[in-house]
């Protein structure tokens, strides 16, 4: 046997047709041979109730029948279905699941979101109160890089004097001292 | 002189299905009847186990079915062997056939030492 028979036989193609059309169909078939017999029956001169008894004890366990039939035939489909089933609960418990996750971190953003925004503010407020002027405090603005001799060079004083309102103390400043001894 | 009905082996319900459907597409009624007229009333099939071994079968591609019409003209389910149930049929009848000369060997062993 190869392998694509083997396959067919275990994976067989599904038939899509409605489940209740299918089971129909089944029920068709095993009626459709209880009337045959009980019709040869009666032309072999039974009467009705005879017939019809005949044909039911010859054929068996109608049920059981129909519902071995039932299981070949619609099994794959069955199953199939309750597979679509637990999937989409699955699916349907994974989108809830993170439609929650969501709402929950976007909670917790705006929260961090406005702690930061008060933050924020009362750092501003807090800088606008440190920048008002309430006493005269020297200001100087050095570059620390030096020149080469292990002086500093004095930058922007005129700049930095104008922006304290503080005036550049000169006689604090030697240009040719060095910066550390 | 009464016959005594002879119960089917396991499995050979499905090859004389095969067998029976070389003759052409039939309904589970029709195959029924062809079986128990080619073993003149010696095998019993329990009519209504012919179904799902014709749907099993049917699932597994060695029969395919239509819906036509009966010689009563009533609605009826038609099976018919395809090429896989052919090649199947190959290999159960030789199988079937060893089996029974092996049977014969045995019990013509057994006749012999009797």
């Amino acid at each position: 046997m190869d392998l694509l028979q083997t396959m067919r036989e275990h994976l067989p193609t599904l038939d899509l047709r409605p489940l209740p059309e299918l089971e129909a169909e089944i029920h068709e078939e095993l009626e459709f041979h209880l009337e045959m017999r009980f019709l040869d029956n009666m032309a072999a001169g039974m009467s009705p109730d005879d017939a019809r008894r005949n044909a039911r004890q010859r054929f068996g366990d109608f049920e059981q029948n129909r519902q071995a039939c039932r299981k070949i035939t619609l099994g794959a489909r069955i199953m199939l279905s309750r597979i679509q089933a637990i999937l989409l609960v699955v699916l349907l418990g994974a989108v809830i699941h993170l439609g929650m996750r969501f709402y929950q971190m976007q909670a917790a953003n705006e929260r961090q979101l406005k702690t930061l925004t008060d933050t924020i503010e009362r750092l501003q407020a807090a800088q606008i109160r440190s920048t008002t002027p309430v006493a005269t405090i020297p200001y100087r603005q050095w570059d620390l890089a030096t020149d080469g001799v292990g002086t500093a060079k004095r930058i922007g004083t005129q700049e930095a004097a104008a922006a304290s309102n503080v005036p550049w103390d000169v006689t604090d400043y030697s240009p040719n001292e060095p910066w550390s001894n | 002189m009464k016959k005594k009905k002879a119960e089917l082996l396991q499995g050979t319900l499905d090859m004389m299905i095969l067998q029976v459907l070389t003759g052409g597409p039939m309904h589970g009624y029709a195959i029924v009847k062809r079986i128990q007229q080619s073993s003149h009333d010696l095998l019993v099939v329990e009519e209504g186990s012919l179904y799902p071994a014709l749907h099993r079968m049917d699932r597994r591609g060695l029969i395919q079915h239509e819906w036509g019409l009966s010689e009563a003209n009533r609605r009826a389910k038609y099976y018919r062997l395809t090429a896989a149930g052919r090649r199947r049929l190959k290999v159960e009848s030789e199988r079937w056939g060893r089996f029974v000369d092996a049977v014969a060997g045995v019990m013509g062993i057994a006749v012999a030492e009797g």
